[in-house]
């Protein structure tokens, strides 16, 4: 009714429109002076060496979301990130944390076989990869098999480590290791808050409840690699985050009970096998401060 | 002989729109300079009453069907055009057909007056009556095949055919008792046909042509006159160009305004399209939102597309038929010999005022619907500029043919390359080999105003708004570091391996290959060095067959690592920058970044403009290597002093050493075409081109 109205009243318009477009909201036109003083930091400078051994260690989204399947708990969209957010994502930071998250997403649908709702983060996937200008890595060919294909689990792994591992070498180069850390906490926080929210009703003793305790490892090396970014306010705030994570892993414990190796013959090739096992003591209550607190994390992260 | 002539025609050529007095003012307006305008009005009264007009001057001619004035009246005031000014020579064709024996009488009278004035009258005449006959001075009849059969005294021509005729009254050119004299006589002895023996006319004439012609030149014997030296006088004073300039606006206006459907139509029609296009396409992507975010809508870069056609059709329209309608006056006012430019610049002044309102009518109620902010001058200028265009063409159109159909007829032969080369439909990169182009614009598409109009809203419209012009730069510099050590870099170290090998082949094709790569690392590496100033490389000459060695490769190597470095940083510093710059934005205004860029930046056209969906990066073409990603932030590939061209979507355009922002640089072209248009137009070189093609 108002457009038509409008029409009308076009001459009237001309009038109006000389006085210019500096009538919107809040002066949505205005011009904000960025003072210099802001570049005066040092752009991060980090060392290479944790993040190798950190990847290794950190389960690539495909391998939790196995997991996760093989409790039972059936499938939930309530546990996935929303798509659309990432409009609102406008610094690398949010655009590597939330590709972490993303890839962990895509990891549960792809498990489920939920190809349909794939497709929406693929291309959430390959804006953010754009705009992060890590795109050469993430053609859609790749995300689409890694989307597609499940298979054959252990080539789905490899492919996406080692899309990452070529990833993560280039950023190392170009000194951009921040952005490889990002994207790897966010997968972290993601998986675990899927683990999470399944272990509340997975049965007791499930293999995920340990699996959510031997975490207690990785969180140490996460904090390592992002506490050399301190300088920079928005790592020193995740830092703070993980900081109260590991605090409610304090009394999980973990043992080690090392074994023999063991020769075996897998596939016409000589396989040496250790028997190392870990042990990993958790309490219920343990477990539910822990969910608490990822999924307090999480929400957070999700709403940078 | 200028201005000495003057020609009434037997059709009326008279502005149909205007009223019988403007008609006859303007026209003396044209023909006296040095007269004031009161003097102007009492002639073109004095006029308009010596031919019985006066009473009809407020009234508007109107066409043959659309009659406001009588046939007689609209000879009367034909008649009166040519004789306001008196010509010394006058060529008159049928002054008195259709016109009542009273008012024929006035117009022989007139025309009469003229001659006893001194002038020269020539008269074409029918079916005289007896007292007009008698008033002239002489006669010339002219028989079939051009025969002059006789020339001298009216009433004696009547006697001397009669005689011919072997007449028995042929000593009798006029009753003796009345005066009468009967015309007819002599056509009905010129032609007199042959009797058969039954009785019938058998179609043959008695006497022809040649034998009329014959008999004359034997019995009469024309006077000598001495040949004359003077030149006639000249009744003419034209005005100068800015007078005759004025007039022909003024003329021009009164006639479009004097037709309300005219004007209402053109005013409507502007904002009537631009209201049904941006209302269809306001275009909101969450099904469950009522508010409309400009940086959603994905219709925004077809809509800028359209806008241009719509300034390209009207622009056309209007114009087409302006030349056409005007034959007739044109044909008129040749013999006033007055100037071509001032006619055609009027109008064009008229044209570009009527899509100069149209423009901005279009522009106030598409960019407030779509809401696209800050960009009234931006776009009413680009599409000024494009319907200018079209006006100009369709003046030469106008022009250059015969009938107003065939005008139309043109019309989508004009259009449609302009959708189809205009870019937005079909990319340049995709069409038929020997029309399209990976590096630069095709050269047939620089030749369509479509195409500089649409690249320069789009890439303005990216670059240029409240938005992006405070990232725009650290965007560049992230883009082109990204893109060199990404994709140029690894490319190219890769050819220099190829090199190293292919110089230690001895088969001929693998020579030839080496011998490309070699000509792509000199072209490339030259090009680095110009951008890169401050990294040195000495062994470009020594990239070929002969001079190649391990030596140079590894320096050649190193130089390129040394530019992966210089990239590296560029690219690292720039991210830092813009990373930086939003965290302090959303710092001290949380939310305000998002929200301008809602306002401003439309991603549709962000995709279009850096053409993310590209699946190849990089192309080789011959021996250089193109780049196909982020068009908007690279510069223009410059290959010579003159070189203007470049890729579609540019950021600015490269000519004589100068970089210009792209916006300004297209819509200068486009008034460079303007400019040759009129060039076109001034000379009718379309007229002319078609003659020649239709002789052969």
């Amino acid at each position: 009714m108002f457009r038509k109205l409008f029409y009308l009243i076009f001459v009237s318009l001309i009038i109006v429109s000389c006085n210019s477009s500096n009538k919107n909201e809040e002066n949505i036109s205005e011009d904000i002076e960025i003072p210099d003083s802001i570049f005066d930091d040092k752009p991060l400078i980090i060392s290479e060496e944790a993040m190798s051994d950190i990847i290794e260690n950190i389960s690539s989204p495909v391998e939790m979301a196995a997991l996760l399947k093989e409790t039972g708990v059936p499938f939930s969209k309530k546990y996935l990130c929303d798509v659309k957010r990432i409009d609102k994502l406008n610094t690398n930071f949010k655009r590597a944390l939330n590709l972490g998250i993303l890839s962990s997403d895509m990891g549960y649908l792809n498990m489920y076989d939920k190809t349909g709702s794939v497709m929406s983060s693929m291309s959430a996937i390959k804006s953010l990869t754009d705009d992060l200008r890590i795109g050469q890595f993430f053609d859609f060919e790749t995300i689409k098999r890694l989307a597609i294909n499940h298979e054959n689990l252990d080539s789905l792994m490899y492919i996406s480590v080692s899309s990452f591992n070529n990833m993560d070498s280039y950023l190392r180069e170009t000194n951009r290791s921040d952005v490889s850390s990002l994207i790897v906490v966010g997968t972290w926080v993601e998986g675990m808050y899927f683990a999470t929210q399944v272990a509340k009703t997975a049965p007791e003793g499930h293999k995920i409840i340990e699996r959510i305790g031997e975490q207690k490892l990785i969180l140490n090396d996460i904090l390592l690699i992002l506490k050399n970014y301190q300088n920079d306010k928005h790592f020193y705030d995740l830092v703070q985050d993980f900081e109260s994570i590991k605090e409610k892993y304090n009394d999980v414990k973990i043992t080690y009970t090392v074994g023999d190796p063991e020769s075996r013959e897998i596939n016409g090739m000589l396989i040496i096998v250790t028997n190392d096992e870990s042990h990993v003591e958790i309490s219920k209550e343990q477990l539910t401060e822990i969910v608490k607190i990822i999924e307090k994390v999480r929400n957070k992260l999700i709403n940078l | 002989m200028e201005g000495v002539i003057g020609y009434i025609p037997q059709d009326d050529l008279l502005i149909e729109e205007l009223t019988v007095y403007q008609n006859l003012y303007f026209n003396a307006k044209l023909c006296f300079k040095n007269i004031t305008n009161e003097e102007i009005v009492a002639i073109v009264d004095k006029t308009l009453s010596n031919l019985g007009l006066l009473e009809l001057k407020d009234l508007k001619v109107g066409s043959p069907l659309n009659k406001t004035i009588s046939g007689g009246q609209r000879k009367r005031l034909n008649i009166a055009l040519e004789l306001i000014r008196e010509p010394p020579i006058l060529f008159v064709d049928e002054p008195t057909s259709g016109l009542s024996s009273r008012d024929s009488e006035h117009v022989m009278d007139l025309l009469r007056e003229l001659a006893l004035k001194g002038k020269l009258v020539f008269v074409v005449i029918h079916q005289p009556s007896s007292d007009i006959y008698k008033m002239f001075d002489k006669m010339l009849i002219v028989d079939t095949g051009g025969h002059l059969i006789y020339n001298g005294n009216p009433v004696e021509a009547v006697k001397y055919f009669k005689q011919a005729d072997a007449q028995i009254n042929s000593d009798i050119g006029e009753c003796p008792t009345c005066g009468n004299v009967n015309p007819e006589l002599i056509f009905n002895i010129i032609d007199a046909e042959v009797v058969d023996e039954f009785g019938k006319y058998s179609g043959k004439r008695k006497v022809s042509p040649p034998e009329w012609e014959d008999n004359f030149n034997k019995k009469i014997k024309p006077d000598k006159h001495k040949d004359q030296k003077e030149t006639p006088p000249k009744s003419l004073n034209i005005p100068n160009w800015f007078n005759q300039f004025r007039i022909y606006t003024l003329r021009d206006l009164f006639s479009k305004i004097s037709d309300k459907q005219y004007v209402f139509i053109n005013l409507i029609e502007a904002p009537l399209l631009a209201f049904m296009l941006a209302f269809t396409v306001k275009y909101i992507s969450d099904p469950n939102s009522n508010l409309y975010i400009f940086r959603e809508n994905e219709n925004i870069p077809p809509y800028i597309f359209m806008c241009i056609i719509t300034a390209l059709f009207l622009g056309f329209m209007v114009s087409a038929e302006e030349i056409f309608k005007d034959r007739k006056i044109l044909k008129r006012e040749a013999f006033l010999n007055l100037s071509r430019s001032s006619y055609l610049s009027s109008k064009i002044v008229i044209l570009f005022t009527i899509s100069a309102i149209q423009a901005i009518l279009f522009v106030i109620v598409g960019n407030y619907i779509l809401d696209i902010r800050g960009m009234i001058f931006v776009y009413w200028f680009a599409l000024f500029a494009t319907a200018a265009f079209s006006n100009m063409l369709g003046l030469i159109i106008s022009a250059s043919f015969d009938s107003a159909v065939t005008i139309y007829i043109l019309f989508p032969l004009l259009m449609i390359p302009h959708m189809v080369l205009g870019g937005a439909m079909f990319s340049f990169n995709k069409l038929n080999k020997m029309i399209g182009s990976n590096d630069k614009v095709p050269i047939v598409a620089e030749l369509i105003t479509a195409r500089w109009a649409y690249e320069a809203l789009t890439v303005y419209q990216f670059k240029d708004n409240q938005f992006e012009r405070q990232f725009y730069n650290l965007e560049k510099q992230i883009s082109v570091s990204d893109f060199k050590q990404v994709y140029y870099i690894p490319e190219l170290e890769d050819i220099v391996d190829n090199c190293a090998q292919g110089i230690k082949s001895d088969n001929d094709s693998i020579k030839t290959i080496t011998k490309n790569n070699f000509e792509l690392l000199r072209y490339e590496l030259s090009r680095e060095q110009k951008n890169v100033k401050n990294i040195e490389f000495n062994f470009i000459n020594q990239l070929n067959n002969d001079s190649f060695s391990d030596y140079v490769a590894i320096n050649t190597t190193d130089y390129l690592d040394k530019l992966l470095a210089y990239y590296t940083k560029m690219f690292s510093e720039a991210s830092y920058k813009k990373e930086k710059t939003i965290n302090y934005l959303d710092g001290i205004k949380p939310g305000f970044y998002n929200k301008k860029r809602n306002v401003y930046h439309n991603e549709a056209l962000s995709n279009l403009v850096k053409k993310i969906y590209e699946k190849n990066k990089i192309l080789r073409i011959k021996n250089h290597l193109v780049q196909q990603a982020d068009p908007i932030y690279e510069d223009p590939v410059v290959n010579g002093f003159f070189d203007f061209r470049s890729h579609f979507y540019a950021p600015r355009k490269h000519f004589m050493g100068f970089y210009f922002d792209t916006y300004w640089f297209d819509i200068a072209v486009i008034w460079i075409m303007i400019l040759l248009l009129y060039i076109v137009l001034y000379y009718n070189l379309l007229r002319k081109t078609l003659k020649i093609f239709i002789k052969l």
